[in-house]
């Protein structure tokens, strides 16, 4: 858990800060592997929603490790998914090229009687098909929890 | 097909979550925490001794039982969902959902549902809400009549 060297300022400063962003395709293979993972049909032209998470996070063009230092935290500080929130304007398809882009909207700074200090932080990371352009086809808003040791 | 509020969507089991399937899961994630793999990883977190599973695997088993009664991934229009607990290698986990309102928005029949993953025996470890558009291909189950006397 990460002592609080981390202020509400810093904490503040992220607010707005912009995810450099990547493509991603659901090639055959993942989308294969992926629906053999979580027990789920194989075949057809739709890929599983859960691409909406796996295609955004995985092309937000920063690891998971980097993404905690952005504030001041690392994976052995305990971070957690909060929640999830997706969007699906048209459904993902097997073989499709999808751009990230995206940004930190929220960060606050919140105490638990159980949790303790901890921060929350939210993004927000939209898909595009390959080009780029147009209508978000989804769109994932999730949340991390930061623990915090004062 | 006639949907009511309050019905139970026909709810999905997985017996027993593999451990294989997550180290499978780690490399489609980059996901680089040891928890998913190794138990000493998971020994040395405090978690027990069995690892942990993905949230996107168990995000995706909830999407999965949401989707196959909807009639596919494209009826699939917004999914949140929050993340309460663990899920471990070995844990029977169940997703089930209840019809939570149904309406017409733009000629097509919308469904909103309740949604959850239970670990049998356990508690819950992920909660919310789907959305989705169309007639569903499978039928619901009646809820429960209620005694008006109660």
């Amino acid at each position: 858990m990460t002592a609080v060297a981390f202020t509400e300022q810093d904490l503040a400063s992220v607010v707005g800060r912009r995810f450099p962003g990547g493509t991603y395709t659901i090639t055959p293979w993942r989308a294969w592997l992926t629906n053999d993972v979580v027990l789920a049909p194989q075949g057809g032209e739709h890929a599983h929603p859960v691409f909406m998470f796996i295609a955004a996070t995985s092309a937000m063009g920063v690891s998971w490790d980097e993404l905690f230092t952005w504030f001041g935290a690392t994976a052995a500080d305990g971070p957690l998914f909060g929640d999830c929130d997706i969007e699906i304007n048209r459904p993902l398809v097997v073989g499709g090229e999808y751009r990230v882009d995206g940004f930190v909207y929220e960060a606050q700074r919140k105490q638990g009687r159980r949790a303790g200090v901890f921060d929350l932080v939210r993004y927000q990371l939209e898909l595009r098909d390959g080009d780029g352009d147009g209508e978000p086809v989804g769109v994932c808003r999730n949340s991390i929890v930061f623990p915090r040791r004062i | 097909m006639t949907v009511r509020i309050g019905d139970s969507l026909p709810p999905r089991d997985v017996p027993s979550v593999d451990a294989e399937k997550m180290k499978t899961m780690a490399a489609l994630l980059s996901d680089s925490n040891p928890i998913h793999w190794d138990a000493e990883a998971v020994r040395a977190a405090g978690l027990g001794d069995r690892p942990v599973n993905q949230g996107p695997s168990n995000m995706a088993y909830v999407l999965d039982m949401v989707s196959s009664w909807a009639g596919g991934y494209d009826r699939l229009r917004r999914v949140r969902l929050r993340f309460t607990g663990n899920v471990f290698a070995g844990d029977h986990v169940r997703a089930s959902g209840t019809v939570a309102d149904v309406r017409r928005e733009d000629g097509e029949t919308v469904t909103e549902c309740d949604v959850r993953l239970d670990v049998v025996g356990g508690g819950t470890v992920l909660s919310g809400t789907a959305t989705v558009a169309g007639e569903p291909a499978e039928p619901t189950e009646p809820a429960e009549p209620v005694d008006p006397a109660e």
